[in-house]
């Protein structure tokens, strides 16, 4: 540990903003991907690592799996993108062992009560506990979409939910 | 028979604007735009409920292999068997409208020919056959 460069919660995973600005941005030459949806049906993963950029290696974890795998070998030595596909997930891996100690909020997607903090990013209650407990875990967690975009700040983030 | 366009931000309408200039007038060709707002679910949810009145026959074009667009159609496009392509573009759809127009039908592997022939080295291309030229 660690070769995580960047740890991306991303509800879209792998798709253009991905592939053609944070691959570059953060330097990583390995994706690695966890989501349990993903990586149970074989057709769902395939379709995952089918859109990696070429000649980047790419996996597809269960949460069990990449647990394991980080408690192995810290998913090898080549720098990692660490994408998941919500806080939640993040969560709950991090619990069981990959103790990241930033990570970045790209994207979580719109459901009917949950309200828009910055561009196309939304949070429920349940979101803002998980952050509050990174927070108080020492976590640094930003929000930013593409590079280009100034990254958030938690605070400011949850101070705009509060209001409302 | 359809087309069903899947396009980030919704250019696949005013690409068939400039297609008709060539064409003329054409239907069945629908578009699906992915907005920044969309999850991958809620996305999915929206390309289904279109081709779910589909026939087998249609045909989904996305504009960005890797994209959000084509992940989706490769799942919907598997449970509801209808081809997908990606690479949207004037020479693909244009291949696949004229196609559609005259035969009733399309053929995959024309249209996936018809896309990738037409991105050239243009100077360099016309440089070559000047050259392939005097030299016969």
């Amino acid at each position: 540990m660690d070769n995580i460069v960047l740890c991306r919660i991303d509800s879209r995973l792998i798709h253009g903003q991905v592939m053609t600005k944070w691959v570059n941005q953060s330097g990583a030459e390995k994706i690695v991907v966890i989501d349990d949806h993903f990586a149970d049906d074989e057709f769902l993963k395939e379709v995952c690592l089918m859109s990696a950029p070429v000649g980047l290696d790419v996996v597809c974890y269960s949460k069990k799996e990449g647990i394991q795998e980080y408690a192995a070998n810290g998913f090898g030595s080549d720098k990692v993108l660490l994408l998941l596909p919500g806080l939640a997930q993040m969560k709950n891996v991090y619990d069981q062992g990959i103790r990241i100690s930033k990570i970045q909020v790209g994207g979580l997607g719109g459901a009917p009560n949950r309200k828009v903090v910055f561009q196309n990013i939304t949070l429920d209650d349940a979101d803002v506990e998980i952050l509050r407990y990174f927070q108080q875990e020492g976590v640094e967690v930003i929000f930013q979409t593409i590079p280009e975009d100034m990254p958030q700040d938690l605070d400011n983030i949850l101070k705009k939910y509060s209001t409302k | 028979m359809k087309i069903l366009l899947l396009t980030h931000g919704g250019w696949g309408m005013a690409l068939l604007g400039s297609i008709q200039m060539i064409l003329g007038k054409i239907e069945n060709v629908e578009e699906e735009a992915l907005l920044p707002q969309y999850t991958f679910s809620e996305y999915k949810e929206r390309v289904e409920a279109r081709v779910k009145t589909y026939t087998a026959d249609s045909l989904i074009i996305t504009d960005l292999f890797g994209g959000t667009t084509t992940n989706v159609a490769a799942l919907v496009g598997r449970e509801n068997g209808i081809k997908v392509v990606s690479g949207l573009s004037a020479p693909l759809l244009l291949e696949a409208c004229s196609e559609i127009m005259s035969n009733g039908s399309y053929n995959i592997n024309q249209l996936i020919d018809a896309g990738r022939n037409a991105c050239k080295d243009v100077v360099q291309e016309v440089s070559d056959r000047l050259k392939q030229k005097e030299e016969k």
